[in-house]
């Protein structure tokens, strides 16, 4: 480009040749430089889409680590221990219905139904 | 199972370098952190069913009956599912709240359709509460009367 531009001067040394050829070079300069500039910009553009995809991503809801309060821990812990004892006290209840000293699997299964609508 | 899970934790590291463990984090938590998880996960559920199983005799020994060996092991069975199930609807329950932890109000939450569980959940949170407030008066106490005897 600078080497079109330096031509120019040696080659023309009349004014009126000179000055719009001049305009034109430093026009073709800028636009030159326009254009790379526009080329990184667009770049830099989709590269700060791709990070800003990446950390879309990691945030995202479903990724999302969730804790538990330690009082909400132990009233989880008493919630169970409730459902194992209604369990065996259930089937407690159904053996010595039936007079039987062992609980057995068929007992089990007889409170069971109505167990899991409870809990 | 312990000895399995200082295998995995000492030997896999050695294999790969951090960066690639990094990004197999970063893909969704698989290779040697996945085997981690696995091996861990089975210790902690057979701890369960283990405390489980000792609640069930305690119960069964306590009305004076004998009680099977599959009946006790189905019910450490069932009381895990049930927890699955829970943990499941607590973790959506707080993601639902805003929240990144879970609350005691979810658990209750969880029991709303049986009226007599969440009554029973409700005062052993109130108690819970309680227990907390005075554990933290006699803590401040403790702290004030430190703070005393070094002036």
């Amino acid at each position: 480009m600078f080497l079109f531009f330096f031509g120019d001067l040696l080659i023309s040394n009349a004014n009126y040749i000179w000055f719009p050829s001049f305009l034109l070079t430093m026009c073709c300069v800028i636009l030159f430089y326009c254009c790379a500039h526009l080329q990184h910009l667009v770049a830099g553009r989709i590269f700060q889409f791709q990070s800003l995809y990446r950390v879309g991503a990691g945030s995202s809801k479903k990724n999302r680590t969730t804790s538990a309060n330690a009082s909400a821990l132990k009233l989880t812990c008493e919630l169970l221990r409730v459902f194992i004892t209604e369990a065996v006290q259930r089937a407690v209840a159904i053996a010595e219905a039936e007079g039987d000293t062992q609980i057995e699997a068929t007992h089990l299964e007889s409170i069971l139904p109505q167990l899991l609508l409870d809990f | 199972m312990e000895v399995n899970i200082f295998i995995a934790r000492f030997d896999f590291p050695s294999i790969r370098s951090e960066n690639q463990e990094k990004e197999m984090e970063a893909v969704g938590g698989s290779g040697s952190s996945e085997v981690e998880n696995d091996l861990e996960m089975k210790l902690l559920r057979d701890r369960f069913r283990l405390s489980a199983i000792s609640i069930a005799e305690s119960q069964v020994s306590k009305n004076g009956m004998e009680v099977s060996k599959v009946v006790v092991a189905c019910v450490a069975d069932l009381a895990f599912k049930y927890t699955e199930r829970l943990a499941k609807d607590l973790q959506l329950f707080a993601q639902h709240a805003n929240r990144k932890s879970v609350n005691m109000e979810d658990v209750i939450l969880c029991a709303h359709r049986n009226e007599h569980l969440s009554g029973l959940l409700r005062t052993f949170s109130n108690d819970l509460k309680v227990k907390d407030r005075q554990y933290e008066r006699k803590r401040k106490k403790e702290v004030k009367k430190n703070d005393k005897t070094t002036i």
